[in-house]
């Protein structure tokens, strides 16, 4: 998973001292973030509810819902936090949504196309006929079926829908940097693996892609090996490691992340 | 166009009947009189018509009906924001009497190459004025008086009184027409005030589908289209309907849809509000006798200054009837839209269906909606509901669109061809479909 460049490039994200919270609320719920993913990586993260995980992937994809309030996020070198969501995800940076919303009366083919193409010049767009064998490939390695294309985005999915189709779309929006937000919770069995493998595939396919990949489970650890495991508590990255830390929290759960932390937080 | 060829399978306008002028209309019997001259509506007189009617040939029964509605239309006031119908739409903002008649009836078109099944079977699909001369029995009755009236208004009589061309189909008892049949309208010229009137008879058990498309650039002074299509469905019959209004923003449109469904019968409708400066639709069904279902749908997208009102009634004269309307608007810029629909269930029309439902979805901040939904019921036994909705795009729908990389013009652009498509997903036409989607999207474009 190591890529060459990583030691002589920047780090792909470099999160420094990120504070945030919901727009116009009061408490932070993020106090203080330091986080640096290179390209080729692929980090877990993980953390007890509410601890605002999902807080710092929607501050970096840029969700209205959500501001900074102190602190700095690099992506490829340069200010994130400026840009509007749409020049983000040009630049390189997927979320998959824990829930993601759905679109009536667009269908996912659709969707997906214009996504494509909106990364394009507008003389370079994708050939239909090209765009149908890419979408009708990655839906076969998902076991999705053909006709689910035309379905509208997100409307009447099932939980397990809901996150293959945002899978589909990273598959065929290749980002430099995917944050998977609890892409494995509400999966099956057999359809978690089928995601697992649908994002080692791609990692594979695409050295360079990153991953930040926010769970509760190490279930999906057994597919994906993370480089590093970070638990964010309250806020902050209270911990780092290597994939064992995430066997650990499986046997002893956070309390003595948080014991530890304790005397800190005082 | 041929009602049996292709065009269904092709996805661009097949050349409509009404836009190809083989023969120049000098070459018509008009007696020998000079055209008169083109004058604007605000000089025109009983005389005038008198002098039009002469101009087209009309046989008396259509100069009588014309001089009528001249009379209704010159004892009507314009009306103004005072009256509840044009309370959205203040007409003295526009000077559509500057308008001027056409010096003489329009070019005919060449006769229509109906399939030869179809005219075998009696079928008519044809221009009014070639109706006139050779279907005078068929088109007599029904004329101005299958479903549209002076009386219904003052520009229901300015158009009765000016009428100027138009469409003729009849479909004979228990015939199908299963292609569906087009008319492509252009504007004549730029100042001009046009009178095109579609008559539809589907006799009993009969069942047709008809596509009225118009569209113009946009040119330099404004142009006035007063257009009126009555529609009568026999016992039985099946009509479906679609027009598709992409004038030029010179353009004031007038149009009065009004249909009239017999026993059994069914009318379905689509009215697609794209063009015009200022755009005045009036939809009605009367459903006049038992088991007869009207659907009525909407679809407009205005940008910039324009305006447009969509005035509807589903009105239940008879029982077990069935009426289900569902208009949907999207508005860009500074352009208003109003709605205003009626649903009348009268005394003895028990066991009625009537649903009412108007969603727009604004996109600026100076975009401005108006909706008005009204029931009058007299029945007891009746299931009604009716709802109308004014919003702007869901920041949240915005966002997740934006975070796959659309920007946020090609994001609302999305929303609002998925807010149309519940409207089109009720057409069960793929090809028309298709051809709606494309001139949305291009409208869209271009906010
Ligand atoms: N839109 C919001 N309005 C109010 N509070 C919010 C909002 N979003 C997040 N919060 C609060 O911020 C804190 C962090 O939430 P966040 O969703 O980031 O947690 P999380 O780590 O993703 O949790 P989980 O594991 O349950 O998904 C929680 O206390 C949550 O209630
Ligand atoms: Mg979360």
């Amino acid at each position: 998973m190591i890529d060459d460049r990583q030691h002589i490039d920047a780090p792909l994200l470099s999160i420094r001292g990120l504070r945030g919270r919901v727009t116009d609320a009061p408490e932070e719920i993020l106090r203080g973030v330091d986080l640096e993913i290179r390209r080729g990586e692929i980090h877990a993260l993980m953390g007890p509810n509410g601890s605002g995980k999902s807080t710092l992937a929607k501050l970096l994809s840029g969700h209205p819902g959500y501001e900074a309030t102190g602190g700095e996020v690099l992506f490829r070198g340069e200010p994130l936090l400026a840009l509007d969501p749409d020049e983000r995800a040009r630049r390189g940076i997927f979320l998959a949504f824990q829930y993601p919303m759905e679109i009536p009366g667009v269908s996912i083919a659709n969707f997906v196309r214009t996504a494509m193409n909106a990364r394009r010049a507008a003389e370079d767009e994708i050939p239909v006929l090209d765009f149908y064998d890419d979408l009708q490939a990655q839906m076969a390695t998902l076991q999705m079926e053909p006709t689910f294309a035309e379905r509208f985005v997100n409307e009447g999915f099932s939980g397990g829908e809901k996150k293959r189709s945002e899978i589909l779309q990273m598959a065929l929006l290749k980002p430099e940097l995917a944050v998977m937000d609890e892409t494995d919770s509400g999966l099956d069995v057999d359809a978690l693996r089928l995601v697992a493998e649908g994002v080692v595939a791609l990692a594979r396919e695409r050295t360079s892609m990153a991953v930040l990949l926010i769970t509760h489970y190490q279930r999906i650890l057994n597919y994906i090996t993370p480089d590093r495991v970070h638990v964010l508590v309250r806020g902050r990255i209270a911990r780092s490691g290597g994939a064992e830390l995430a066997m650990e929290i499986e046997s002893r759960g956070y309390d003595f992340i948080r014991e530890e932390l304790a005397p800190a937080a005082v | 166009m041929s009602p049996g060829g292709a065009a269904t399978a092709d996805t661009r306008v097949p050349a409509g009947e009404l836009e190809r002028h083989a023969e120049p209309w000098t070459e018509e019997p008009a007696g020998g009189l000079a055209a008169p001259p083109s004058r604007p509506l605000r000089d025109l007189t009983r005389a005038s018509v008198e002098r039009l009617s002469d101009v087209f040939g009309d046989p008396m029964w259509l100069r009588e009906r014309r001089l009528r509605a001249w009379d209704v239309y010159a004892a009507l006031p314009v009306p103004d924001t005072r009256s509840e119908a044009w309370r959205y739409t203040d007409l003295s903002r526009i000077p559509w009497t500057d308008a001027e008649t056409t010096s003489g009836p329009p070019p005919p078109p060449e006769p229509t190459a109906l399939d030869p099944r179809l005219a075998s079977a009696g079928v008519v699909f044809t221009d009014i004025a070639t109706a006139v001369r050779r279907h005078e029995t068929l088109l007599e009755p029904h004329l101005l008086r299958a479903a549209v009236e002076p009386g219904l208004g003052k520009f229901a009589a300015l158009h009765a009184a000016l009428l100027d061309g138009g469409t003729f189909l009849y479909v004979p008892p228990d015939v199908e027409v299963e292609l569906p049949l087009r008319t492509l309208r252009t504007m004549p010229r730029d100042g001009a005030a046009a009178f095109p009137h579609t008559l539809i008879v589907a006799d009993r058990n009969s069942r047709v589908t008809y596509v009225e498309e118009s569209s113009s650039p946009t040119l330099p002074r404004l142009a006035v289209n007063c257009a009126a299509i009555e529609i009568l469905a026999r016992a039985g019959a099946t009509v479906r309907i679609v027009t598709v209004q992409e004038w030029g923003r010179h353009v004031f449109h007038y149009g009065l849809q009004r249909a009239r469904v017999e026993r059994d019968a069914t009318v379905r409708s689509l009215v697609v509000t794209l063009g015009g400066r200022l755009a005045r639709a009036e939809i009605q069904s009367l459903l006049e006798a038992e088991g007869g279902t009207s659907e009525m749908l909407g679809l407009y997208l205005a940008d910039a200054d324009q305006h447009v009102d969509h005035h509807t009634l589903q009105l239940h004269q008879a029982p077990h009837t069935n009426s289900d309307l569902l208009f949907k608007g999207a508005l860009w810029g500074r352009a208003r839209s109003a709605f205003s629909g009626l649903i009348k269930v009268s005394k003895g029309a028990q066991r009625t269906d009537a649903y009412q439902k108007n969603r727009n979805l604004l996109l600026s901040a100076e975009a401005r909606a108006d909706s008005l939904p009204n029931l009058e019921i007299e029945a007891d036994d009746v299931r009604c509901s009716h709802g109308a909705t004014i919003g702007r795009a869901d920041e949240l729908q915005i966002f997740y669109l934006m975070s796959r990389g659309l920007t946020r013009e090609a994001a609302e652009r999305m929303l609002v061809l998925g807010f149309f498509e519940e409207v089109l997903a009720r057409l069960p036409l793929e090809d028309l479909r298709e051809r709606l989607r494309s001139s949305i999207r291009r409208k869209a474009s271009i906010p």
